[in-house]
């Protein structure tokens, strides 16, 4: 699989060192090209607007008392990575599930596309369904285009585990949607 | 089209909700300028006035202390005299006899 969403914003590395220094405009910049990873990842694990958006604000809350840990741009999207599904994690283990409406839960599509809205739902519904580690996998999989060896390193877990989990999640799914290997 | 591809289709990354990058900076910015946070205020107050409460009332109990032993000093200096003299008293009286 080819590496995750192409760049929009190439200046990275200056905007971290300026961020670090305590440019909030160059931090606002940092935001805005990430905001979306982040954000997906939440909202993929959750499927819920609100909790997603908390969860990816609580990202670049943590990465703004945290900066001046990150060597690279590299390192920047690795650490955003795994903090957002640590916190996607914490997040679900608190277990404060609301009732999402279908028109709340169209309100996030992705960008106008060929993708079957019906499938795109249904797909993101039985997402639900999986066990935390294998949604999670799933999601760096197919929204990150990680390898599973990026995905064992950013949910720090042993290759095989990633497989594993891959596999489970992927049967499963197909399974529920009567999808023949 | 196969399953792989309805995944990624999927699951492509969607766009954070407008404004996203305000309403972070917002919580960032916003601790700059607030004053105290009104429940440290009240840890505070509640610390101060305990603290406060304690003093008085030490101060108070000491000062009884000390005005019981200065009355106590007192009566010890009156059951002294008396005794005294009551004792000059009988002194005299054995001298006459």
């Amino acid at each position: 699989m080819s590496a995750a969403a192409p760049l929009l914003f190439p200046t990275t590395d200056a905007n971290l060192l300026r961020a670090a220094e305590g440019d909030h405009d160059a931090f606002g910049a940092l935001i805005r090209q990430h905001q979306d990873m982040v954000f997906s990842i939440a909202w993929h694990f959750l499927h819920d607007r609100d909790r997603a958006e908390e969860v990816a604000q609580e990202v670049f809350l943590q990465l703004y008392r945290g900066l001046a840990q990150i060597e690279s741009d590299a390192h920047l999207t690795f650490w955003l990575r795994r903090v957002t599904a640590n916190r996607c994690i914490d997040e679900s283990r608190r277990g404060r599930w609301r009732i999402v409406t279908l028109d709340e839960a169209n309100d996030v599509a992705g960008d106008a596309d060929d993708t079957d809205p019906l499938l795109t739902r249904k797909l993101g519904q039985m997402l639900q369904r999986l066990p935390a580690q294998q949604r999670l996998a799933i999601t760096m999989r197919y929204q990150e285009g990680l390898a599973p060896s990026e995905i064992g390193a950013v949910l720090d877990m042993p290759l095989n585990t990633v497989k594993s989990h891959l596999r489970r999640g992927l049967g499963a799914l197909r399974e529920w949607l009567g999808v023949k290997r | 089209m196969n399953f792989d591809d309805d995944l990624t289709r999927a699951l492509a990354r969607k766009s954070a909700p407008d404004g996203f990058a305000d309403r972070v900076l917002s919580r960032i910015e916003a601790p700059r300028h607030r004053t105290f946070p009104t429940f440290r205020r009240i840890a505070a107050a509640i610390v101060i006035t305990a603290a406060l409460g304690g003093l008085t009332a030490h101060q108070i109990i000491e000062h009884r202390r000390i005005e019981e032993g200065e009355r106590a000093r007192r009566e010890l200096m009156t059951a002294l005299h008396i005794a005294s003299a009551k004792m000059r008293a009988a002194q005299r009286a054995v001298v006459h006899d």
